[in-house]
């Protein structure tokens, strides 16, 4: 058996297709005269429709390398993520910035004095500390 | 694995154009090409089928590799066509309609074709009945034997083999109307 999954129809079909392969088209032309076929008729149907075909394929073609050209592009502008443009805020007139850059990393502001004062203060008070805490130091 | 092919190893569209330049005998020799193909799935439409063929070519649908007979070639893109249209498409009341008779298309499909094959079988063999010896061809091509085994068939003789098969060819060409002989229609 040549092929087990080929049906009897598959394998007949295939062993025509075979036989006309291996027939030169001279003799197929002589024998479809022979049995009474329009040969003429039917070779200038086929140039006719041809034309045609050709035509409509170019067209056909033309058409959708377009739509695959546009497609491509459409993709490019969806793989590109434009940057968000950053706009300045308006902050409130007199707003000075409180920030290390906008002191030049140098000098304390108005705000860090006062709280590194207070720091002070309560560390060096020495009401804050207990009675009992002394002597257990002494 | 089989590998992807190239571009280059495929026919330009151009050079398909090119090669379309047919005289009388090479469109009568497409037509039988597609007469076989169609006998089950769409008798009577080889011209259809001849022309659906050469368009997919044309439009890019389907290249042609290098190397391979165009006829060849051709023939393969027919056989591809007709098989898009189910067997099942065929049955009687529903097989005007393809969008219907693919619905129809159930658990017994495989059932519907057999018995279909058996139906174009039968009828096959029936137009050999006053030829034994294609009939006797017929019988060993479709139990899938092999040309040696076939020319066994004859005493080795190939001349005889030979001349049988071209009357077995001609004989099937004949009749390629095998759906409406069936089923009357």
């Amino acid at each position: 058996m040549v092929n087990d999954k080929m049906s009897k129809l598959d394998l007949l079909e295939e062993a025509i297709n075979a036989e006309i392969l291996a027939t030169t088209t001279e003799e197929v032309l002589e024998e479809a005269k022979a049995d009474g076929e329009d040969t003429t008729a039917f070779a200038k149907s086929m140039d006719a429709w041809l034309q045609g075909a050709i035509a409509q394929a170019d067209l056909s073609r033309l058409k959708n390398a377009r739509e695959a050209l546009q497609r491509d592009r459409n993709r490019l502008q969806d793989n590109v993520v434009p940057m968000r443009k950053r706009e300045a805020t308006q902050r409130p007139g007199g707003f000075v910035p409180d920030t290390m850059a906008a002191r030049n990393g140098k000098e304390l502001s108005e705000r860090d004095k006062v709280a590194l004062d207070e720091d002070f203060d309560e560390l060096f008070d020495d009401d804050a500390w207990g009675d009992d805490q002394d002597k257990t130091d002494k | 694995m089989q590998q992807a092919k190239t571009d280059d190893q495929f026919h330009t569209v151009d050079e398909f154009k090119a090669a379309l330049s047919f005289g009388e005998a090479e469109w009568i020799y497409l037509r039988r090409l597609a007469r076989n193909r169609c006998r089950v799935r769409r008798p009577g439409e080889e011209d259809e089928v001849v022309q659906e063929a050469i368009y997919r070519v044309l439009e890019g649908r389907r290249r042609w590799p290098k190397g391979l007979d165009l006829f060849r070639f051709l023939s393969g893109v027919m056989k591809s066509i007709v098989s898009e249209t189910p067997k099942i498409g065929f049955r009687r009341n529903i097989d005007k309609n393809v969008e219907a008779a693919t619905d129809a298309v159930s658990e017994d499909a495989s059932a519907a074709d057999l018995v279909l094959e058996t139906e174009v079988v039968t009828y096959v063999m029936a137009l050999f009945e006053n030829d034994a010896e294609a009939e006797t061809l017929a019988e060993g091509i479709m139990e899938g034997w092999e040309k040696g085994d076939l020319l066994g068939l004859f005493n080795d003789d190939v001349t005889r083999y030979e001349t049988v098969r071209k009357r077995f060819r001609r004989k099937m060409n004949a009749h390629p109307e095998l759906k409406s002989m069936i089923h009357g229609e």
